[in-house]
């Protein structure tokens, strides 16, 4: 049988389900059957690793283990001090596990099974055949709304958790800011012991609302973590994604950021660490479809052994997008000879009056720096954790939202090896 | 101390190896100062990158002795944590590491390496405060990351900071008195003669002979071609600030 006809056997109703939302999802399955998987012919699939996903059906999750759930939903809540935590443990809504003690009035934060309207948006639209199985198999996400002028105090931290090994997860989720709220939400993925987890987000930011989103994955291993944000921002509103890639057999986060109206922002502050044989993939369209948008990208790389690590940055901007204001910046280092990067930036621009830049550098470790260090009694490869830390942390530098800033380094020191109080010091 | 014999050293340049260091020998005792002149391009630094450890040179012959035993194999880090330190002449500039920072993680490789206990951050500290204040070094350039923005004359008075914290047994200083003030040399001079002592050693790599009138040597080398072809005491400094190094010239032919 193929992955495909293996999907579709899979497929059966949730208990409880509305029968409109189990007709989606059997739509959303029919487009699969006929869509089939992205092909490596596909320009934003090109540098994805296919084969995984094409030759193993990675099928709904069964049991929960829920020691496991625990202790990973432990040490990843400890990285957002003080946030509501969220908690999905494999695809489901985990109330036990979550905290959501003490939300105020004006604010909406529920799973996704008991508001499956508010994801519509990601089920009207299904670019490719991944989007499908993931509409089709959708059991849970987050939903998150949050009134307008509501400045929340508390991050919100999302903590999606697989448990169960080999199997397929697949997350839908909605966040709305109406105008003028201000909200930071920060997404962690973890688990997945050869494992997939596929999840898809819509964002809307109404006018002069500011949603600072991290998307951090920490998967295990031999996990295969594929996400996808679509965000509409309207005037004056701001969407600051931090995508940071550190864990899983191969991460792939895709954002598609529209500029809609006026004066709209976006910036990208992102990161992939990558060794052994993983893959990270980031990949962003920003479409400046309003008068004086602007965006900010930065994206710092550091592969080591024989990992790959892939840019692809798209900025597009319309005939309206008069005004726009756009730079995109990417440095990658290479650790060693069989490391590889591929950095892709890409101008589309249809007005005349714009400012958009972009810069790339691929590098080594710098070898006078490397050698002061050591020369002065660090070990090679503290002076190398060192300098690392000090590139990567470039990007929390420029992270506005202290509790996301601080998530971020607190990441960078675990995955560097160096304590979080050395980090402070 | 430190015992360097027949002394060969390639680079590999554009058009194959270039031999810089031809047979240079020198022996530094305990509680001894030896400067070390020479005509620009002589390989002054490129000694003093090899006893450091830095990579990128060939040894093809001879032996570089510290302490008794050929530090030829061993990398730089171990060098230091034994004892060798080099004052850069051109040091690095290091963004997004901070300087005090970067300070404590050496001198507690180095404690652990003798079997010391971690100086804790408010020991250190501590440490820290007193020598600043001795070559009149701004608090600031600790909280700065390391060289980075500093003028040339910090620089090596940064450098003299790491020596007087590391405190290191041989010292290997390269130009540190190039591109420095009045204040700031005698600051540097001040921060080596208190760290003069019989169990430490000093190589100063000079172009003046100023440096030499703060810092008494016991010996002057001159360095020309890849090894030293003149060796006197503390006068030869004065000499060559005189008469220039014309006479290498004469010899030669
Ligand atoms: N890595 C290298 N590659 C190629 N040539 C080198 C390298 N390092 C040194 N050299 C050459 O070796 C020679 C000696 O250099 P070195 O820096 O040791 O001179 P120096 O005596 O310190 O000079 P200065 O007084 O100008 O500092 C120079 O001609 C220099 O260009
Ligand atoms: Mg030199």
């Amino acid at each position: 049988m193929s992955a495909v006809a293996a999907y579709v056997a899979a497929f059966a109703p949730i208990a409880g389900e509305p029968d409109w939302w189990l007709a989606q999802r059997r739509a959303a399955l029919k487009t699969f059957e006929r869509a089939g998987f992205p092909s490596a012919r596909e320009e934003f699939w090109r540098l994805t690793d296919l084969k995984p996903i094409l030759t193993q059906t990675f099928l709904p999750p069964h049991t929960v283990d829920g020691a496991k759930a625990a202790r990973l939903v432990g040490e990843a809540a400890a990285l957002v001090p003080g946030a509501w935590r969220f908690v999905l443990v494999d695809g489901g809504f985990a109330p036990a596990l979550s905290d959501l003690e003490g939300l105020p009035d004006g604010i909406t934060l529920v799973a996704t099974h008991t508001r499956p309207r508010a994801v519509e948006p990601l089920t009207a639209l299904l670019p490719d055949g991944i989007a499908a199985l993931g509409v089709a198999f959708a059991r849970d996400g987050l939903v998150l709304r949050v009134s307008a002028g509501l400045v929340l105090e508390k991050p919100i931290h999302l903590i999606s958790v697989q448990t169960e090994a080999g199997c397929g997860t697949h997350l839908l989720s909605r966040i709305d800011l109406e105008g003028g709220a201000q909200a930071n939400v920060i997404e962690t993925y973890v688990g997945g012991e050869g494992a997939f987890l596929n999840g898809a987000a819509h964002i809307n930011l109404g006018m002069g609302a500011h949603l600072t989103h991290g998307l951090f994955v920490r998967s295990e291993a031999t996990a295969q973590i594929f996400l996808r944000v679509s965000a509409r921002v309207e005037k004056g509103a701001r969407y600051s994604a931090v995508p940071i890639l550190l864990g899983a057999q191969q991460s792939r986060v895709d954002l598609a950021i529209d500029l809609a109206e006026d004066h709209a922002e976006a910036d990208v502050q992102g990161l992939y660490l990558l060794n052994g044989t993983q893959r990270g993939q980031l990949l962003t369209e920003i479409t400046h479809d309003g008068y004086a948008t602007r965006t900010r990208e930065g994206v710092k790389g550091v592969v080591d052994e024989t990992a790959h690590g892939i840019f692809q940055g798209k900025i597009a901007v319309t005939e309206r997008g008069q005004k726009t204001d756009a730079q995109m910046q990417s440095r990658v280092l290479l650790l060693s000879e069989t490391a590889r990067a591929d950095t892709k930036p890409e101008l589309e621009i249809y007005a005349d009056d714009v400012k958009c830049s972009h810069g790339a550098t691929v590098g080594d470790i710098d070898a006078a720096a490397l050698f002061y260090l050591m020369a002065r009694g660090l070990t090679r490869a503290d002076a190398r954790r060192l300098l690392l830390r000090a590139f990567l942390e470039e990007v929390a530098d420029q992270i506005e939202a202290p509790c996301v800033q601080q998530a971020v380094r607190t990441l960078l020191a675990t995955a560097l090896g160096v304590s979080a109080q050395e980090v402070a010091a | 101390m430190l015992q360097i014999n027949d002394l060969w050293v390639e680079v590999e340049g554009d058009e194959g190896p270039r031999e810089i260091l031809r047979g240079l020998s020198l022996i530094v005792k305990p509680g001894e100062v030896h400067a070390i002149m020479g005509p620009n391009g002589s390989g002054k630094s490129t000694l003093a990158n090899v006893i450091a450890g830095r990579d990128g040179y060939t040894v093809t012959k001879g032996s570089v002795i510290y302490k008794g035993q050929d530090v030829l194999a061993q990398d730089a880090d171990v060098r230091a944590r034994n004892g060798i330190f080099l004052a850069f002449q051109y040091p690095v500039e290091i963004p997004g590491v901070n300087n005090m920072y970067f300070l404590r993680t050496a001198l507690n490789a180095k404690r652990r390496h003798n079997g010391l206990p971690d100086l804790d951050a408010g020991a250190f500290l501590k440490l820290v405060r007193a020598q600043l204040k001795k070559l009149d070094l701004k608090d600031d350039l600790l909280q700065r990351p390391v060289n980075v923005g500093f003028s040339g004359g910090e620089k090596k008075r940064n450098e003299i900071f790491h020596m007087s914290i590391l405190e290191p047994d041989l010292c290997v200083l390269d130009e540190t008195d190039s591109g420095l003030d009045i204040d700031a040399l005698k600051a540097v001079s001040d921060g080596v003669n208190a760290l003069r002592s019989p169990e430490r050693a000093f190589v100063l790599i000079t172009h003046y002979q100023r440096l030499l009138s703060h810092i008494q040597p016991d010996a002057v080398h001159v360095l020309s071609g890849g090894k030293i072809v003149r060796s006197g005491d503390a006068s030869l400094a004065a000499e060559l600030e005189r008469d220039g190094y014309a006479f290498l010239e004469k010899d030669a032919a």
